[in-house]
């Protein structure tokens, strides 16, 4: 049955301070469409507060109920239907709080109001905050604000209601006493076993049997180990005796001590045989020796016979060929003598006529002297007229005036003439006019004057008659300029004066008279060197003077040359030269005659010498033989050659016999073999001596090992290691026998749960198949939603879309909505500003739904959302 | 001439896969033997106790093992002859030396072959092993042994008759016709556990005190009287105390088993009693939980030592049973579950027929609770 809210008032609640009054209300859909802020909300809490909240609470939820800044009693009426019984619900809380109930059972108020409201609907009594989950099913049904946005379990009570139902419908139940009993029970054992994450206990009985076996293992493997070890040393005592066995037969056999006397034995033979041996090598050499030695004896004898008849014959030939070289030698001296003769006479012939030579040329010489010296003589006299000649010439040339005296008179000439010239210009011109008387008395400077005109050029006196003076004095230039006149006047008449000279043109023509002269002499000059010339026959050198000296030395020669016989130079030049030819000739062959000489002499050297050398040979030879004839063996020295190649042969074949006696018996090997012998003896006594203490050791080892029962412990190792698989596999099997039941218990409660949520999840199905298509709804024990199958996939809650969760919220509430109603409890559905997060193909799936459901159930959709809920049918209410 | 045969003691067996308390019952239980043999010997008037081998059970036991053994040995009047078999083989140094070193002076040790008069004209043939395994007849040598004076020629050899009791080619075979050809008046073997009679002058003594499952007798020596000429005279004597039973039963329900548990406890001395019991057959579940009630909460109490190998039980619930498990839907479909894995065969099937028992035995117990 539905719970039909028919009229809702409220005052001083929340935002409404003044009364508030919503009434007709119907019993399908009622729409609230209002915007943010109208008061939607605060209506579903005025509500909720009425029906869930007591009167007399003061919790501050209560509190927050007054509107803002006032203190005023908030205040809830309400008018609804259960069951077809209309009742009237007044609520005031804070300051005169009250509850009234109106309905069929009349009035009651306050406490018994709340117990009888709290019957009526369902739910238990809130806390201090509101629990929708106490609210019972209206609690769920009624989705505030934001709260369905998520699946989540119905509340415990209201699980129950459903539960019951449902485990009727199922014919079983969930949670059974019996059923909790069993598997805490079995719990008990499987942890006997297991942790709570189902990993074996440590100190379970498995771990605990785990690890019995893992030490039990340990204990076999060390114990296995150990009687190894234990065994081992037997084994290797074992071993040990028995080499030391058959060490000690090896020791204490004979056979050794046979074998070393043997060896000894062989080892004295080996040395007599080696003594033999070498002996006959000593009697063997001996014989080859002396073999050696005649056989050298006779061979150097053949050798120096051989070696004298060489040399001798060498010496012939030698003094054959010398002879015939002497001959030849004899007939070169013979030349050379007369080559020596011949030359001889080519050089008296050559010195004869030389001689002559020489002779006619001093002839001719003495007479080119004598002739030389007249045309000397002549020639003197030449010069000593030319020299006179030029003695007459060098008085004039040597009249010469110098160039600078002739410069210096020119000079003098030319200031006299200035100083003249400008005195008589510039001085002052005097003249005394008058004749005789008249100038009487008339004196110039003391001299009398005489008339005429003259210049006045220095202080002149003139003296006059009464005996005064005039004096007449010129300008200062004037009287320098006839000083300078005066001077150089008196230099002119000096110089020429020194020359001899009148004037200076005298001297001009008295040098041109010197330079004539010096001209002259030189042509003389010339002409004596010319009449003087060198006479090399004379050994006359050239020049007047040495003329002059010559013939002073050389008087002329009147005696007469000797003449005759005397040839003439040419003759005697063409007779040397025929000697000279003669005797060079004669030299030569006097040359070539020495050289034949010599070299017949050089060839005969050798030849001498190798006569010599071979003569030398053959006397040598001869001493040797003579030696050789003096050794003891040269009478007999065939007989004795013969013995000795027998003694030589017989020896040889004695030193064979010992030296194969001796290799029989090879000592050295023998020496080895006793070392070994030995050194094999010492080994197995060393080895014996090692074996014993090994030996010793090994049994102590075994002895005190043996005391130990290894045998026995590794025995009782052995079966406590098969004990302990054994119980370990007792273990598991028990564990894994606990751990089926155990899960096989899980599976079947969890089954059972499947079974009884069942037709939640039939009827669910209905409506989520409506907006997922071919999806399943699972639910758990708790009948919450768990998962949603599709497509074969289970997907968990949790896991889908936030719109998807919201929907799937609304919808299992409807579903869970549709089961009470089903149970006749009052039900009915408020929906705050639901499904926000649909899509628009969604949300009118959704209201569709909604709709189904108001025909089953009052249903009130608080929404801002004009739009959206536009076309839906309804009963439209404003606040 | 008379005398004890016996063999096999294996002293120093570790029975390591008892529980510790029949362990050591087991071990000190061999130790008893020898007093068992002592005493007999006495009884009898018995000069001399042939052991033919494996007097320990392994060549290197601890010490106190040969302790007792020899402190033991010592406190009877008769002379003990100890022939080293496989276990115990005869080596330098070994185990033979230290028995030795203990200096008893009737105990005399055969560690080698060579022939000992025993009594006037009675002479011990010995044939020790020397090896844990020989491939030779080790009785070959009594043909190298000189008895001068010989009335009566007793071999004592270990190990196994050719072509008796053994396939192949075992270690350590004795000629099947030894007594004949070494002219022997009567051979004493060793090594075979049970006792077994080759002929009337060859025989195994078995082991005096029993040491495995498969023989349900308990252990034995043998009396046996010699005379030259004479056929031998052997008498067995019990002196094992603990008996070694092996059952295998096939079972119906838990009555029928109980029954079969009252007989064998009647049957047998319980306390002295060894029992491995191999169960099959198939019964109902709520039988299958009483047997293992009764073998959890009764039976293995009264016995020495119990093994139950039942694997091939097959509880089969019955209609009872699954109404008892359907009391809990949860339960009832837990078991549907596990008989769904058992009908499936396969690996799980084994682990969950032992779950489904286990289910059934909690839920059960949870009734009884709630009772």
């Amino acid at each position: 049955m539905s719970l039909f809210i028919r009229r809702i008032a409220v005052e001083n609640f929340r935002k409404f301070r003044q009364r508030q009054e919503i009434a007709g209300l119907t019993d399908g859909l009622n729409i609230v469409i209002e915007n943010n802020e109208a008061g939607k909300s605060t209506l579903l809490e005025a509500v909720r507060a009425a029906l869930f909240l007591r009167h007399g609470s003061k919790t501050q939820l209560i509190s927050s109920f007054q509107p803002l800044g006032d203190e005023v009693a908030p205040e809830v009426e309400l008018d609804f239907a259960v069951g077809g019984d209309s009742y009237t619900l007044k609520k005031r809380f804070i300051g005169r709080a009250m509850a009234e109930l109106s309905g069929p059972g009349g009035r009651s108020q306050n406490a018994e109001a709340e117990e009888r409201l709290q019957r009526l609907l369902g739910f238990e009594t809130q806390g201090r905050t509101f629990d929708s989950e106490l609210a019972g099913a209206l609690g769920m049904l009624w989705m505030a604000q934001a709260e369905a946005l998520s699946v989540t379990p119905p509340g415990g009570r209201v699980r129950d209601i459903i539960g019951a139902t449902l485990e009727g419908e199922a014919g079983t139940i969930l949670g059974g006493a019996a059923f909790q009993q069993v598997q805490d029970r079995v719990e008990g054992q499987f942890r006997q076993f297991f942790t709570d994450k189902g990993q074996i206990a440590k100190a379970g009985r498995l771990g605990a049997a785990q690890q019995r076996l893992a030490a039990a293992t340990e204990a076999l493997a060390e114990a296995q180990q150990r009687e190894q070890a234990l065994e081992a040393a037997f084994a290797d005592l074992d071993q040990a005796r028995r080499q030391l066995t058959t060490l000690r037969r090896d020791l204490d056999d004979d056979q050794h001590a046979v074998e070393r006397a043997n060896l000894e034995k062989r080892l004295e033979t080996a040395r007599s045989a080696a003594q033999l041996l070498a002996q006959r090598q000593l009697e063997a050499s001996g014989a080859t020796t002396r073999l050696a030695g005649l056989q050298d004896l006779t061979d150097r004898l053949a050798q120096t016979e051989t070696r004298r008849a060489g040399a001798d014959a060498r010496k012939d030939a030698a003094q054959a060929e010398r002879a015939t070289l002497a001959q030849s030698f004899a007939r070169a001296q013979d030349d050379l003598a007369a080559a020596a003769a011949a030359l001889d006479d080519a050089r008296q012939a050559r010195d004869r006529a030389r001689t002559a030579l020489a002779k006619a040329q001093a002839q001719d010489a003495e007479m080119r002297r004598r002739e030389g010296l007249v045309a000397a003589h002549a020639r003197q006299e030449k010069v000593h007229a030319l020299e006179a000649e030029r003695e007459g010439l060098a008085a004039a040339a040597t009249q010469i005036v110098p160039a600078q005296v002739l410069d210096e008179l020119e000079a003098a000439e030319r200031e006299i003439l200035r100083h003249r010239i400008l005195l008589e210009t510039e001085g002052t011109h005097v003249e005394l006019i008058g004749a005789g008387a008249s100038l009487e008395g008339l004196t110039r400077d003391g001299s009398p004057l005489q008339p005429g005109a003259w210049t006045l050029t220095r202080e002149t006196r003139i003296g006059l008659p009464g005996g005064g003076e005039l004096v007449l004095r010129p300008p200062q230039a004037l009287a320098g300029a006839q000083a300078a006149l005066d001077a150089a006047t008196q230099r002119h008449a000096d110089m020429l004066a020194k020359w001899s000279l009148d004037s200076l043109a005298s001297a001009r023509a008295r040098n041109e008279a010197a330079r004539e002269a010096r001209r002259q002499m030189e042509t003389i000059d010339a002409r004596v060197l010319a009449a003087a010339p060198a006479d090399r026959d004379l050994n006359l050198a050239a020049g007047a003077d040495a003329l002059k000296l010559f013939v002073a030395a050389h008087p002329l020669e009147t005696d007469a040359i000797e003449e005759g016989n005397t040839l003439s130079i040419a003759l005697a030049e063409a007779q040397r030269e025929a000697a000279e030819t003669a005797f060079a000739r004669a030299e030569m062959l006097h040359a070539q005659a020495g050289e034949t000489l010599r070299a017949a002499e050089k060839a005969d050297t050798p030849l001498a010498i190798a006569e010599q050398t071979a003569a030398n040979d053959s006397a040598n030879a001869a001493e040797d033989l003579a030696r050789l004839a003096l050794h003891p063996d040269f009478a007999g020295l065939d007989t004795a050659l013969a013995a000795a190649r027998e003694t030589a042969a017989t020896a040889a074949v004695a030193l064979e016999n010992a030296r194969a006696n001796a290799s029989a018996f090879d000592e050295e090997a023998l020496h080895r073999r006793i070392e070994n012998l030995v050194a094999r003896r010492k080994a197995a006594e060393d080895a014996r001596s090692d074996l014993n203490i090994r030996i010793a050791g090994l049994e102590a080892r075994v002895e005190s090992e043996g005391g130990k029962g290894l045998a026995e412990q590794a025995a009782a190792a052995r079966d406590e290691h098969d004990a302990a698989i054994a119980a370990l596999s007792r273990s598991s099997d028990e564990a894994e026998t606990l751990r089926l039941l155990r899960e096989t218990l899980a599976q079947a409660q969890a089954e059972t749960a499947r079974t009884i949520t069942g037709p939640v999840a039939a009827r669910a199905a209905r409506y989520v198949g409506r907006i997922l298509q071919d999806a399943q709804p699972a639910f758990g024990e708790d009948l919450g939603l768990v998962s949603i199958r599709r497509g074969g996939l289970d997907e968990a809650c949790e896991h889908l879309s936030r719109g998807t969760q919201e929907q799937l919220a609304v919808l299992t509430r409807l579903a869970f909505a549709d089961m009470l109603l089903e149970e006749g409890r009052p039900v009915s559905l408020i929906l705050d500003d639901p499904l926000v997060y649909a899509d628009d193909v969604r949300l009118d799936a959704m209201i569709d739904l909604i709709a189904e459901a108001s025909q089953r159930m009052q249903v009130i959709l608080l929404t801002c959302r004009e739009r959206a809920f536009r076309h839906v049918e309804g009963n439209r209410i404003r606040l | 001439m008379r005398f004890i045969h016996t063999a096999d003691w294996q002293l120093g067996k570790p029975f390591g896969r008892f529980d510790a308390a029949t362990r050591t019952a087991l071990t000190e239980a061999r130790f008893d033997a020898i007093d068992a043999i002592g005493q007999a010997a006495a009884e009898h008037d018995a000069g001399h106790v042939l052991v033919a081998g494996d007097v320990f059970d392994t060549e290197g036991p601890d010490e106190r093992t040969v302790v007792q053994a020899v402190t033991r040995m010592e406190r009877y009047a008769c002379r003990w002859w100890l022939l080293p078999g496989n276990h115990d083989f005869a080596r330098n140094g070994g185990l033979w030396d230290r028995v030795r070193k203990r200096g008893v002076a009737n105990v005399t040790v055969l560690a080698e072959a060579q022939p000992h008069e025993i009594a006037d004209g009675v002479w011990l043939l010995p044939a020790p092993l020397l090896h844990r395994h020989t491939r030779d007849d080790p009785t070959d040598a009594f043909d190298r042994m000189e008895t001068p004076g010989s009335t009566l020629r007793i071999g004592l050899a270990h190990g196994s008759i050719r072509d008796f009791g053994t396939q192949g080619e075992a270690p350590n075979l004795i000629a099947p016709d030894r007594v004949r050809r070494s002219n022997l008046d009567y051979l004493a073997l060793g090594d075979w556990h049970g006792l077994l009679s080759v002929d009337a002058r060859c025989g195994y003594s078995g082991t005096p005190e029993t040491d495995r499952f498969g023989r349900d007798e308990p252990g034995q020596c043998l009396l046996v009287d010699l005379a030259p000429g004479a056929v031998p005279v052997v008498t067995p004597l019990r002196i094992g105390r603990y008996q070694w039973l092996q059952r295998d039963w096939s079972v119906a329900d838990a009555i029928g088993f109980a029954a079969l548990c009252d007989d064998l406890l009647a049957a047998c001395d319980p306390a002295a009693t060894l029992l491995r019991l191999s169960l099959s057959g198939i019964v109902p579940l709520t039988d299958r939980v009483a047997m293992l009630a009764l073998i959890e909460d009764d039976l293995s109490h009264r016995l020495r030592f119990l093994d139950v190998r039942d694997g091939d039980v097959v509880a089969r619930p019955t209609e009872d049973d699954l109404a008892a498990l359907s009391t809990e839907g949860m339960i009832g479909r837990a078991a549907a579950m596990l008989r769904t894995k058992i009908e499936e065969g396969g690996a799980d099937a084994h682990r969950a027929r032992r779950a489904l028992e286990r289910l059934f035995v909690e839920t059960l117990k949870a009734q009884e609770s709630a009772a």
